[in-house]
């Protein structure tokens, strides 16, 4: 069984668009049984994932921190705010993640959340967040338990 | 008199907001808002005009084959290679766009509105030994709501085997969107951000080992369109007909045509697609669509009033943020000066007075079923239907084009970078015309502008004040109770609004991810 990691986001709009980044950075990095999926702004992600013993949602996370802050947490962890919809775009990522319930059978689902700095027109990471990619990819990582050995070079120059 | 504002803006930070004002249980006044600025235009000047499809189809989560597939045609007409697109590739392109297309729409159907009219909470009540609505009921007795709640309480008419049944089919069409999802990677490669449309045809060569394969996945989702999809769509069009009364909008109808049926003519108004472009109205007479009348009007918008009324061509983005009477970062595009709806209920309607067989006697077929006459096709429920029936017409066809590739010949064509140059694309998106315009410049890009489908529909008012395709539909609509304006939801639902993909993030409520800091 293949783990997964899903990066998710908005890559037009900067800092939003981390888990598109964080995406094709370990796209470059040998692994093997993992598969990694760019997921962008599409509400049917879930749909490139099959069962498994490990899902790592990588996403922006507004949780107060400075910005390139690191947060790990599993969704049942959190509260999140809950309105009706009226447009796919308003199914976000939990609904989606309520709804995999029915046809996958996943063990663990965690997300590596990533506190944005800019959320604004634009294709680059902020510093901050260019500065912080090599921990991020740590994170996802040691989440994904590999042994791969690695050098994760600071990115100065992120590209989509 | 009392306000109804409906914004789901808090939960994924500016989108679509409507705004109406009810007089004597009415609507006396109706305004949709895009809430999101949509900056895209900027990002693309300066750069290579080839990073343009890479882009593009980042504007939106839902939609992007449909903007890869617009900017494909745009820059194929920039490159001066739109009649050189090599059969191969011209059915490829039909083929990715057609699987999005069909995914798009069930998911829009099943995951969306059915929720209006099928109440899933029913099923706490279920005794039968159906796995999957057993698998719902235990979800629901657990509390895990999630995907159903919380919602607008609508007046839920269908009986109880039908509401079970409809239940199921929710389940069994995400197997669907999954199998279509599959059906495009065949050809398109990794989803959701496929790479394989592209200026000059597409990445990928048919063999007969995919070609099979498509075949052999689209099978099954005819099946499902025919036996499940479209007799869903005309149950509850039955139990619900007064939903052809309402929503009915603005009545001009714009089609831009989809479906490249001719690799050989460069020019899209002059090619032949599958479903033509044209407009219509109410009077159900067929005119011609001649994409030099679009023009877009930013009077009720947040921009300068000096580039109002241009053709997108030459279309700008100029910032009034202060503007008086502005309320929507959305532009209202308009036809010769006149307010059209655009979507699957214009491709249906304008190619059904074109005088397109196969779309005539579809239609003739699903009214008289449904008990309507054509001019009830203007309306909430002629929306779904003609979302349904489109597909129906879509996939069919795309089982004849499988066989027309040839295996091994060549799907793509080079092309040469110019220095100077424009171009346009115009293709139906699932949620209807879409367009895209580009000027280039010392090879590289000059100006970019896209209207989108939604712009379209979910427009402000224009210069001359007349509302937007939404906002006409919502008008002198009647509402039961002020607090739970299901009406105008579904409403808006019809139109399958889709808005520039905005902010994804997760905001938990009272910051509580405070504890879960790493590093």
């Amino acid at each position: 069984m293949g783990k997964f990691v899903l990066g998710i986001g908005n890559a037009l709009l900067r800092d939003e668009g981390i888990g598109c980044h964080v995406a094709h950075a370990l796209e470059e990095i040998p692994l093997p049984d993992v598969q990694i999926i760019d997921g962008g702004t599409c509400p049917d992600v879930l749909q490139f994932v099959d069962d498994t013993d490990k899902l790592v949602i990588v996403d922006a996370v507004k949780g107060g921190g400075t910005p390139g802050q690191i947060y790990r947490f599993h969704l049942e962890d959190i509260t999140l705010e809950q309105k009706p919809f009226l447009s796919l775009h308003d199914v976000g990522l939990v609904d989606n993640l309520m709804l995999m319930k029915f046809w996958r059978k996943i063990d663990d689902i965690v997300v590596v959340g990533v506190e944005p700095r800019e959320i604004n027109w634009g294709l680059e990471l902020s510093p901050e967040l260019q500065e912080k990619m090599p921990q991020i990819i740590h994170t996802i990582l040691s989440e994904l338990n590999t042994s791969a050995a690695l050098s994760i070079k600071k990115r100065n120059k992120v590209r989509l | 008199m009392g306000k109804i504002i409906i914004d789901p803006v808090t939960r994924i930070e500016g989108h679509l907001k409507v705004e109406a004002v009810v007089e004597g249980g009415k609507v006396k006044e109706a305004k949709s808002s895009g809430m999101l600025f949509r900056g895209l235009e900027l990002i693309m000047r300066g750069r290579d005009p080839r990073d343009a499809q890479r882009i593009a189809q980042r504007i939106c989560g839902v939609c992007p084959t449909s903007h890869s597939t617009a900017a494909a045609l745009n820059l194929d007409s920039a490159f001066g290679i739109a009649d050189k697109i090599p059969n191969n590739g011209r059915i490829i392109r039909n083929l990715i766009l057609g699987a999005a297309h069909i995914a798009d729409h069930i998911l829009h159907f099943y995951h969306l509105v059915a929720l209006d009219y099928v109440d899933v909470a029913k099923l706490a009540k279920y005794e039968g030994n159906n796995p999957a609505l057993n698998s719902i009921k235990s979800f629901i007795s657990r509390g895990e709501l999630g995907p159903f709640v919380p919602r607008y309480e609508g007046d839920y008419r269908l009986p109880d085997e039908a509401n079970e049944q409809a239940v199921a089919h929710y389940v069994s069409a995400f197997d669907m969107r999954r199998k279509s999802q599959e059906m495009l990677a065949l050809f398109g490669g990794k989803m959701p951000h496929n790479m394989g449309v592209m200026p000059g045809g597409v990445a990928s060569i048919p063999t007969v080992d995919n070609m099979t394969s498509f075949l052999w996945k689209l099978k099954e989702i005819q099946e499902f369109i025919d036996n499940i999809y479209l007799p869903d769509v005309v149950a509850v069009a039955q139990v619900y007909s007064d939903y052809f009364e309402i929503g009915h909008g603005c009545d001009n109808l714009l089609a831009y045509g989809s479906y490249e049926l001719d690799g050989k003519e460069a020019d899209l108004t002059k090619r032949k697609r599958f479903f033509k472009p044209g407009i219509t109205s109410t009077s159900l007479k067929f005119n011609e669509f001649d994409p030099a009348k679009i023009t877009e009007e930013v009077k009720h918008s947040w921009y300068a009033d000096a580039i109002s009324g241009r053709h997108p061509s030459q279309g700008d983005v100029v910032l009034d943020e202060e503007k008086k009477g502005a309320y929507s970062w959305l532009k209202s595009p308009r036809y010769d000066g006149t307010v059209f709806e655009v979507g699957p209920l214009a491709r249906i309607m304008v190619n059904y007075v074109g005088g397109n067989p196969g779309v005539k006697s579809l239609v003739d077929s699903a009214l008289s079923q449904a008990g309507i006459s054509p001019d009830k096709m203007f309306s909430v429920m002629g929306r779904n239907l003609a979302r349904a029936l489109e597909t129906k017409l879509i996939a069919d066809a795309m089982a004849d084009w499988v066989l027309e590739l040839k295996p091994s010949e060549p799907a793509y064509i080079s092309y040469e970078l110019p220095e100077e140059s424009t171009g346009m694309g115009l293709v139906g998106a699932a949620r209807g015309a879409l367009g895209h315009w580009i000027e280039i410049k010392e090879s590289k890009i000059a100006n970019y502008q896209v209207i989108t489908p939604s712009t379209w529909n979910i427009s402000p008012k224009d210069d001359e004040d007349q509302p937007g395709p939404l906002e006409q539909s919502i008008l002198g609509t009647k509402i039961k109770d002020e607090a739970n304006p299901f009406e105008i939801v579904r409403i808006v639902r019809s139109f399958d609004p889709c808005l520039a993909c905005s902010v994804h993030l997760l905001s938990p409520k009272g910051r509580d991810v405070g504890g879960f800091r790493v590093c």
